[in-house]
């Protein structure tokens, strides 16, 4: 959008240490969340795509079946499931809880 | 679902467009269609009413985002019914009818959207889009890359362009299936669905949106569920079943049909990528806390595990009853129509229109946004809150309208662009959130570069122009679209200090901030 305020100089300046910014510990903790909800949806993906193709080898016509449907598929189910609770961990146990007001101290530099 | 398989859906659609016969219970779905209609309606004039208490100077904010104060479940819905659509419900099923179990397997990737949006970016764009007051993923991009104009222009473009072809194909084929299922003609069909859409978005703003889509999520999986659970009393014991279905064709019930690779492709196309879809990203600008945010991550886990486990199953598992489709993008209103009582078959296109409407309708109000904030504040920069709210209403009247005129009579050249839409969007936009979010260093030059280079590479590997080396081509276009937003922002000058500052600083920089 239009900013037709009066910046201060150091306003556009590119040549400035990014580890004088002192870092909100919030974003530490969201960036924790980030990687491990990434690492939990890779894990999940390799293992389904894994047990998917493991379980069905051989003729298509001679793969075993579990209470009637593809053993495979079941096994799929099963991942699925156990990740529900995974997730219900993570995100009740191991992700803290912030405050997501804008800063948390109002106080100005 | 990611509308990935849409274009299977219309193009066969499209060119059957009333093969099938589906009327065999047209009273009994006329009656239901017509109640959840106007369920819909209603709750828009209901929203309305509570959107005409918001002063005219926050008109834009209540619009856009609602106070931010999203509870559980308008989070759970609104990012779930938000990204499933018409593939969910219809293209996916047809694909698990005629493919089989493979891609059930590969739509399981959806299950956890919620978790993988909000857990991946949830708590750092609610954070910051409360410091620049962003009203979408557009804003909070734009403020990251420095306003950048090719940028800005660029997304704003591609996500007008590609949206609206994504939401004419939606409407396209929703129409189609109310076409058959009700017997009405196809253009007042059209209307009554498309415009049901406008008049909410358009009197009641995110509100009318968030409320009619706890409606529709609701809908969706009572639909879900009965279907369900009525086939498998229908095939009971399931055992028979698969040893009816392998017998006329085996290859429907292994994963082999496909390579490791290409599933895996899949799986990274509807799961890993979600956050690059600028729709699903509203709910992380909207809720009220981080605890309602991460309740909404478990329980939507639960809902679209089972709505996709469920529906895109029953696809298969059709095949039992129905061998010998002839539209496979039909099997679940055949299997309704033809099997269940009439009450289930206006269910099932309840929810059908209620998955279409609550998607058409988040991406309206991104397109919306995009109009308002993109292109007429840029041209017309004004702080008059009258025109700011008539603007706003407007915007959001012609981002409804106008795919409805074109979905009237599609264009050839539609195909196409529905055929890259949302994974043009995805390879574009995926680097340039994360990385904007997460690493200092990310350049507007860097993304820029990562938003064209992936939409490109993604439609030459799509296109087949490139290899894609047995792949969907979103990872070429994801990769090429990473390793282009990381190299160049290596090579140019480190983005402005204002801008780290209000993306990680601790502290409120000095210079007021001020995004509007």
């Amino acid at each position: 959008m239009d900013t037709k305020i009066k910046r201060l100089s150091s306003y556009d300046d590119r040549d400035y240490n990014p580890d004088d910014i002192e870092v909100d510990e919030r974003f530490i903790l969201s960036k924790k969340d980030m990687l491990i909800t990434f690492t939990d949806q890779i894990i999940y993906t390799f293992l389904m795509i894994f047990c998917a193709y493991f379980f069905s080898k051989g003729d298509p016509k001679d793969i075993p079946y579990i209470f009637g449907m593809p053993g495979w598929w079941f096994i799929c189910l099963l991942i699925t499931a156990i990740n529900i609770v995974i997730i219900y961990i993570l995100t009740h146990k191991k992700y803290k809880d912030v405050d997501v007001d804008a800063y948390l101290k109002k106080e100005v530099r | 679902m990611n509308s990935i398989f849409m274009n299977y859906f219309t193009m066969v659609a499209a060119t059957t467009q009333t093969g099938t016969d589906l009327s065999g219970a047209k009273i009994s779905v006329i009656i239901t269609f017509a109640i959840y209609s106007i369920a819909v309606l209603g709750i828009g004039f209901y929203s309305q009413h509570k959107m005409s208490k918001s002063k005219t100077e926050n008109f834009m904010d209540d619009f856009y985002t609602g106070g931010r104060g999203m509870g559980v479940w308008v989070l759970v819905f609104l990012l779930a019914a938000g990204l499933c659509s018409a593939g969910t419900f219809i293209g996916s099923p047809g694909m698990a009818y005629s493919v089989g179990m493979v891609f059930v397997l590969a739509c399981m990737a959806q299950s956890f959207m919620n978790f993988s949006v909000l857990g991946e970016v949830g708590t750092k764009v609610g954070i910051v889009a409360r410091r620049i007051n962003a009203q979408s993923a557009q804003d909070l991009l734009n403020y990251r890359y420095n306003f950048n104009k090719p940028f800005r222009w660029i997304s704003a473009i591609a996500i007008l362009v590609f949206y609206t072809a994504n939401v004419v194909a939606q409407l396209t084929g929703g129409t189609r299936l109310i076409q058959v299922m009700t017997g009405l003609d196809y253009r007042p069909a059209l209307f009554i669905f498309g415009l049901i859409i406008v008049v909410y978005t358009t009197i009641g703003g995110i509100k009318g949106v968030t409320n009619a889509v706890v409606f529709q999520g609701i809908t969706m999986t009572a639909a879900i569920i009965v279907l369900f659970i009525v086939l498998l009393a229908k095939i009971n014991p399931m055992g028979a079943a698969y040893q009816a279905i392998a017998a006329k064709n085996a290859s429907v019930v292994t994963p082999w049909v496909w390579t490791p690779w290409y599933t895996f492709s899949m799986f990274v196309s509807l799961g890993l990528v979600t956050i690059g879809q600028p729709h699903g990203l509203m709910s992380s600008l909207m809720y009220k806390n981080t605890k309602g945010m991460h309740r909404a991550m478990f329980v939507g886990a639960i809902v679209v595990s089972i709505w996709t486990a469920a529906i895109v199953w029953s696809g298969n598992l059709g095949r039992a009853l129905l061998p010998n489709l002839k539209v496979s993008d039909y099997v679940v209103p055949s299997l309704a129509v033809y099997l269940m009582p009439g009450w289930i078959a206006g269910l099932v296109l309840a929810g059908v229109a209620a998955a279409i409407q609550s998607t058409v309708a988040s991406v309206v109000m991104v397109i919306s946004s995009s109009l308002v904030r993109d292109i007429y504040l840029v041209v017309k920069p004004t702080k008059d809150p009258k025109k700011i709210k008539s603007a706003t209403i407007i915007a959001t009247l012609i981002a409804g309208l106008i795919p409805i005129i074109i979905a009237i009579n599609p264009p050839q050249l539609l195909q196409y662009l529905i055929l890259y839409a949302i994974g043009g969007l995805t390879s574009s936009f995926f680097w340039p959130t994360l990385l904007g979010l997460y690493w200092k260093r990310t350049t507007e030059e860097g993304a820029l570069a990562g938003l064209v280079g992936g939409m490109v590479f993604f439609i030459l590997a799509q296109g087949k122009y490139i290899p894609n080396f047995g792949m969907h081509g979103i990872v070429v276009g994801i990769v090429v679209s990473g390793i282009l937003t990381i190299g160049v922002s290596l090579i140019t000058k480190r983005p402005p200090k204002h801008i780290i500052e209000v993306f990680w600083g601790k502290n409120q920089p000095e210079d007021p901030i001020k995004t509007m």
